[in-house]
């Protein structure tokens, strides 16, 4: 209760909103742009923030990541291009339903089903902080190995009519996933002799390409797209049927977001695509994913923006950056000589308190400037269809080589680009390969970690409570989907 | 009988993971390498890679394709491929003149150039529309965010 009071006392007012509504709109530009990762967003913001006040500056980089994660579906549902890691899964029924001119209704539920996310995680931030450290402390290397195999568990659902096919490609990104320097040894992998690879491939290189380069080569020769309906792409909140409809995708998205963003290294990748997943497990109309599916836009956004304030929890508690986004607001604690951990709720209370009230205002200003800048980014599907693929190229190369000013980084979203379109032509799915791209590290590295600190005996694995748990899940979640996919018993009018 | 897609498929993804074994192989040893080693898990991946390869080969001989020819590519999906080809000549060269060009032009002309492949007419408003586009990127990255963009090797001092 006290720490209630202290957030609703810390309310922001002056600067401190002011610098929420500049991160929020920067957020949702950045977000929507493909190549600039929410943590890019925010790190281009960084060096802004050395000469303001400690809440203000955290205040701003935590609204960018709020932002981000919405605006990252805006182009994920316009243009099939996750603006973000985090907003792959939304692309799945998001551009379904812009191309069944519904553009509109599905940009409404992402807008509100983040505002949800994004006030449930809040309210799990502020609750859960300190209590949930000790729970994060007990997460060891086998742990975190396990963690990410629940993650890559997912692909047996992602693989559509192919499983083979979806291993393959979730294989495919786990080997991307080895590029750079060994986690262990620190000798190189695979950069033949590039510095620029010594860090490996960024995942959302990898996305960029996938998506948005493959995209453009597939639509230089496909008719033009068809005209969006004013009337059908208008802003469309959901009414309340709608609500109605979508209340058990967003639970499960709050629960899954949750869980994902307090484990560090879990993110809103992982979060997103296994709550689209359970939601289509758990639908009514499970038959309309992958189709136009409300629920599939529903899920994913919620859980994103659940983790956009729970990812935080053991970054505030443990000083341990669960994301990349975490890390750079983590870098901005820093840049004002404030260590995270919990010393931090003795020493600088009023900075963590005045970051919650900075978050609750950054949401509810993400409502706000989403009802007003959703008109433009709709506006944007009606161009001339050369002009736009040529704008979206141009978006495409220019933030990707901003992020690093590497070329390096522009071959291999070009690379990555012909990949996903031969991965197209052989009916291959790339979601796997995403996941595999976005957890290869995370798998491997506290493998081998596990195994050092085993001396190579692999039953830690199953001797640690946690991973144990993690494992069975992953197995229950492969054999669940592979049952349903291939060996239940079809009604005769499916 | 031909080989269909999946074939062609299986074996790529057979001789992808003899490749990547072989770079692998090439990894060097350090002194600090655990058990595993930082060739360990690649390895583990090529031969996973391999398996799934000739498991997809003969999953397609399993079932039988007498129902599932292979259809061979129309005239239209050919011309697709040497298009999305072209594309990617143009997105290859943007990369190739990006540091002589520099960004404003180089952009301004990737601009102008997709377009007029994607089936844009050729006229002022066209170029027009190039030039401020490949101005409005450079000014949003280069003064608006303080990313250094290249500003080519044609520009004194740059």
């Amino acid at each position: 209760m006290d720490t209630i009071l202290s957030v609703v006392g810390a309310l922001p007012g002056g600067w401190t909103l002011l610098a929420a509504l500049a991160g929020v709109i920067w957020g949702i530009l950045g977000g929507a742009m493909p190549g600039l990762s929410p943590s890019v967003a925010m790190a281009l913001l960084l060096p802004l923030t050395y000469g303001m006040d400690p809440t203000a500056a955290l205040t701003m980089l935590a609204s960018v990541y709020v932002g981000a994660e919405y605006g990252g579906s805006i182009p994920a549902i316009l243009i099939k291009t996750p603006g973000t890691n985090a907003a792959a899964a939304t692309t799945i029924d998001g551009y379904e339903l812009a191309r069944q001119g519904r553009a509109g209704e599905a940009l409404g539920i992402s807008l509100m089903a983040g505002f949800v996310g994004g006030m449930f995680g809040l309210a799990m931030l502020v609750l859960a902080t300190e209590p949930m450290a000790a729970v994060a402390l007990a997460f060891t290397p086998p742990a975190y190995c396990a963690l990410g195999i629940l993650g890559l568990s997912v692909i047996a659902s992602l693989s559509g009519r192919s499983l083979l096919k979806g291993l393959i490609a979730g294989i495919l990104g786990l080997m991307i996933a080895t590029v750079g320097t060994d986690p262990v040894s620190g000798v190189s992998r695979f950069t033949f002799g590039s510095p620029d690879l010594l860090s490996g491939i960024r995942p959302i290189l990898v996305m960029v390409g996938l998506f948005a380069v493959t995209e453009m080569l597939s639509q230089i020769s496909a008719p033009a797209w068809d005209k969006a309906n004013r009337r059908d792409t208008r802003l469309k909140l959901p009414s309340l049927s709608m609500w109605r409809r979508l209340w058990k995708s967003q639970v499960i998205g709050c629960v899954i977001g949750t869980f994902e963003g307090l484990t560090p290294g879990g993110g809103g990748s992982i979060a997103a695509f296994i709550s689209y997943n359970e939601a289509r497990r758990w639908s009514s109309k499970p038959e309309e994913f992958g189709k136009g599916s409300v629920e599939g836009v529903a899920a994913p956004e919620c859980a994103n923006n659940v983790v956009t304030a729970t990812a935080l929890i053991p970054m505030l508690s443990l000083g341990i950056p669960g994301s990349n986004s975490a890390a750079v607001l983590l870098g901005g604690f820093l840049i004002h000589g404030l260590i995270p951990g919990p010393m931090l709720f003795q020493k600088a209370p009023e900075v963590v308190y005045g970051l919650y009230g900075g978050l609750f205002a950054a949401n509810v200003l993400m409502v706000l400037v989403g009802l007003v800048i959703l008109t433009p980014c709709i506006w944007l599907v009606n161009r001339p269809k050369p002009y736009l693929i040529a704008f979206i190229l141009a978006i495409v190369v220019s933030g990707v080589y901003a992020t690093d000013t590497s070329l390096t980084d522009l071959w291999v979203v070009l690379g990555m680009g012909v990949v996903g379109y031969g991965m197209r032509w052989v009916g291959m799915p790339v979601l796997p390969l995403v996941l595999g791209a976005v957890l290869g590290f995370m798998v491997e590295s506290n493998y081998r970690r596990s195994l050092v600190l085993a001396r190579g005996d692999h039953s830690i694995f199953l001797q640690d409570p946690v991973s144990l748990g993690l494992l069975v899940a992953a197995v229950a979640l492969t054999a669940y989907s592979v049952w349903r996919e291939y060996l239940k018993p079809r009604s005769k009018d499916a | 009988m031909r080989p269909s897609r999946d074939d062609v498929l299986g074996l790529g993804m057979i001789a992808a993971a003899a490749a990547y074994w072989a770079a692998a192989d090439r990894i060097s040893v350090s002194l600090l390498a655990d058990a595993v080693g930082a060739d360990g898990v690649p390895k583990m991946l090529a031969v996973a890679l391999a398996v799934l390869g000739a498991l997809l080969i003969v999953a397609t001989r399993i079932k039988a394709a007498p129902a599932e020819p292979r259809t061979p590519e129309t005239d239209e999906q050919l011309r697709a491929h040497v298009r999305a080809a072209g594309l990617f000549g143009g997105l290859a060269a943007y990369a190739l003149l990006l540091p002589v060009l520099g960004y404003p032009l180089a952009l301004a002309l990737l601009i102008g150039g997709s377009a007029v492949y994607g089936g844009a007419q050729v006229k002022p408003s066209l170029a027009l529309i190039a030039s401020l586009g490949g101005l409005g990127f450079w000014l949003f990255f280069a003064k608006g965010l303080g990313i250094l963009m290249p500003l080519g090797a044609w520009v004194p001092g740059s």
